[in-house]
């Protein structure tokens, strides 16, 4: 079992070796021990004398006079771990950015708000069938009239031209 | 803070730094082609050309040939369906004529575009940021012509997108897509031969499949003209409780759109690219029926009955902006 606890402090462990390692860990206060000793050695080598001393049974200690609350506690919400949070953290970063850059380009940044979130509600099922019949005479008003498609000149009128064409 | 979580952090401000650029790029592709946008909009009634185009939605492709002539400071246009029925249509300024030779029946609709949009294009071009982002894209060969193409996007879901291929000396539009939900190609329009500048002649705009405008009613020809007058919104009895952002009234038009049908009042809604309409007639005896959805081509219609009246929503936005407007019109309460 040293064997494995070297390499999990060397970071050579194998991810599926791990959690049997750690189930060791919990039960086996002698391997507890001999982490604790690793680390020693590790901090000694790195030459970071402030943590070569053991604070584990002041801790647990400590945490046994801890008063035992029963009050009903919310679930608490599932911590992320750290990594997480920086790449969400930069993910948001990107996010703001990438705002930044579609931002509106125009006068001042007011524009923004003119992107509405809501979506309006969905057209129910009960759409009855097509009707083009009748629908020329409007189509070709709204062609005509609606100041779209101006680009187009002429060409316009296709969607009118069309519908006519359907009406047979 | 260890290595690990600072380089998160560090690649965030190096993308920021990527982005600010990128977005002082953008400002400039936007500004371009808005620019370009402007110059087609503003070509579009002076350019003179002829050219063959293919249309085609979902369901159907069409085939027409263009003729355009700028004449003594008088636009004519003819439009000629080459596949199916032959159907033309015939512009001269603000009168527009559809010829369905099958049917010997031609539908003029007058309008007086000049008095009702002096000022709508392309001065109000620079407000579609406000709901589009517009980009500038690459150049593509469409009908022999290089075309710098502009991608139109929205901002929300209460507008279609838009791709556009404007030949960038002339702004002549050589190719448009419509662009719905989810990236779907509602509709497009491609010139497959344009001739920019002519030559062309007054006979290439006259109608080919109907007599001579005097001759029609002696050859058997049934004449629908659809005379309209300009009228103002603010004296309408309608409330709009459902703004859609972005579009603003434009203009009202009261005319009948049918010799049997009653006087019907169009309101016209736009945001400077994209348009509805909002028909109001009396419903005059028509029976009751339940508030329908439905496309035609690529636009959408909405038509619902409010007490004694019939309105026909139709425009090219989305099926669901264009429900929401119309479930919010209710009567003035007098």
């Amino acid at each position: 079992m040293s064997r494995e606890l070297s390499a999990l402090l060397d970071d050579e462990l194998e991810i599926h070796e791990e959690p049997a390692l750690w189930s060791s860990l919990k039960a086996n206060p002698q391997l507890r021990n001999r982490w604790q000793e690793y680390q020693l050695i590790g901090d000694a080598l790195r030459a970071e004398s402030n943590l070569a001393c053991d604070i584990t049974a002041n801790v647990m200690q400590e945490l046994a006079n801890e008063p035992v609350v029963f009050a009903p506690r919310a679930k608490p919400a599932k911590a992320w771990p750290r990594t997480v949070m920086a790449l969400a953290a930069s993910a948001a970063g990107v996010a703001v950015v990438g705002w930044l850059a579609l931002a509106p380009q125009g006068n001042g940044g007011n524009e923004v708000i003119v992107a509405e979130k809501t979506q309006p509600p969905p057209v129910p099922a009960a759409v009855l069938p097509a009707n083009q019949k009748g629908m020329q005479e409007y189509l070709l008003a709204h062609q005509t009239n609606a100041p779209e498609l101006n680009f187009q000149g002429g060409a316009q009128h296709i969607r009118t031209v069309l519908v006519m064409d359907n009406r047979k | 803070m260890t290595k690990a979580a600072v380089i998160p952090f560090l690649l965030a401000a190096l993308l920021g730094l990527v982005s600010f650029s990128l977005r002082a790029e953008q400002t400039n592709s936007s500004g371009e082609a808005l620019q370009l946008l402007q110059k087609a909009a503003s070509s579009a009634q002076k350019l003179i050309y002829t050219g063959v185009f293919v249309y085609q939605n979902d369901s159907q492709t069409e085939t027409s040939r263009i003729t355009r002539l700028v004449d003594g400071g008088n636009e004519y246009e003819r439009l000629e369906a080459l596949d199916g029925s032959p159907r033309e249509v015939i512009r001269y300024n603000e009168e527009v004529s559809c010829y369905l030779p099958d049917d010997k029946l031609v539908i003029i609709e007058r309008h007086s575009a000049r008095q009702l949009f002096p000022t709508f294009m392309p001065r109000n071009l620079a407000g579609l940021t406000e709901h589009y982002f517009i980009r500038k894209g690459v150049t593509g060969r469409i009908a022999g012509i290089n075309g710098l193409q502009i991608s139109v996007e929205p901002r929300d879901s209460f507008r279609f997108g838009h791709q556009f291929w404007i030949e960038p000396n002339t702004g002549l539009l050589l190719k448009s897509k419509l662009i719905g939900e989810g990236g779907v190609i509602l509709e497009s329009f491609t010139f497959t031969e344009v001739k920019i500048g002519g030559p062309v002649d007054m006979t290439m705009v006259q109608p080919k499949t109907a007599p001579e405008s005097s001759e029609l009613k002696d050859s058997g020809w049934t004449v629908q003209r659809i005379n309209s007058n300009q009228v103002r919104a603010d004296s309408g009895q309608w409330l709009f409780k459902n703004p859609l952002p972005g579009f603003r009234y434009v203009s009202g038009i009261k005319k009948k759109l049918r010799p049997d049908a009653p006087e019907s009042t169009q309101l016209i809604f736009s945001d400077g690219l994209a348009a509805f309409s909002v028909f109001v007639e009396p419903l005059a005896g028509r029976t009751r029926e339940d508030a329908s959805a439905f496309p035609v081509g690529a636009v959408n219609v909405y038509k619902r009955q409010i007490g004694d009246y019939q309105i026909i929503l139709m425009g090219d936005i989305p099926a669901v902006a264009l429900r929401r407007f119309g479930d919010g019109i209710e009567p003035r309460r007098k």
